[in-house]
């Protein structure tokens, strides 16, 4: 095996050994025979000017602030985007909403509180009014029956008259 | 858009359509600046300022008064 003039070494030309069937140039250099260096490439790139984090949108959050009247909400306080802010009333009976039109108006809406009253059950009746109710209505009943029982024997006693 | 685009928008397209693609790329999802593009797009000048007087009564502003003072300052 010839050796070259660069400094090569030797084992790393004899990776196949000598006995292989071919005359290995001496500047053949196996490209894995050489540990390849570990290159710790710094990249320095010029520093850009660090802009304003990003605030992720939260859709889970509503926009607006606390108001003494519907008066105190402006145009200028909504941003023109579309999206809708909310007014809560400090005393906490209306709440209004507001936000921009498409075609440059803005558009209020209030929520009014509403307290549901407990429904009035009537008081139940008592025993001596349903008695007393009972004795009204057969009462009545025996009146009607007696009318009934009067107009019933009337026509047959006639029948019997004409036969 | 970064410059490149700008400099190929200048060579290909027209200029007008060049500033309503970066006003539409601009403005996003607002639907009042949509609804502004579209008239100007369709040539509705009186859409336009109807626009602009809502505008300015919502804000507090009187159109009448600023147009007088527009003009004064423009000597008109």
């Amino acid at each position: 095996m010839v050796q070259g003039q660069n400094n090569i070494p030797n084992q790393n030309m004899d990776v196949y050994g000598a006995n292989n069937g071919f005359q290995q140039s001496p500047y053949y250099v196996p490209r894995y025979a050489y540990p390849q260096p570990q290159y710790q490439v710094q990249q320095t790139y010029p520093q850009q000017p660090q802009s304003a984090p990003q605030i992720p949108v939260n859709t889970n959050t509503l926009n607006g602030k606390m108001v003494d009247s519907i008066d105190v909400v402006r145009a200028t306080d909504i941003p023109m985007d579309g999206s809708t802010h909310y007014f809560p009333k400090a005393d906490r009976t209306e709440v209004y909403s507001k936000r921009w039109l498409p075609n440059g108006t803005t558009e209020t809406l209030m929520y009014r509180l509403y307290i549901e009253q407990p429904k009035q059950e009537p008081a139940p009746i008592a025993v001596e009014e349903w008695t007393g109710k009972f004795e009204t209505i057969e009462e009545r009943l025996n009146k009607l029956e007696k009318v009934m029982n009067n107009k019933t024997t009337k026509p047959v006693a006639k029948q019997e008259e004409t036969k | 858009m970064n410059p490149m685009q700008l400099v190929q928008m200048l060579k290909g397209g027209n200029p007008q359509q060049m500033l309503m693609g970066m006003l539409q790329q601009q403005s996003g999802n607002n639907p009042m600046m949509k609804n502004v593009l579209d008239m100007v797009q369709n040539n509705d000048a009186a859409g336009v300022e109807q626009f602009a007087r809502n505008l300015a009564k919502e804000k507090g502003i009187n159109v009448e008064d600023a147009l007088s003072q527009l003009r004064q300052q423009f000597g008109m």
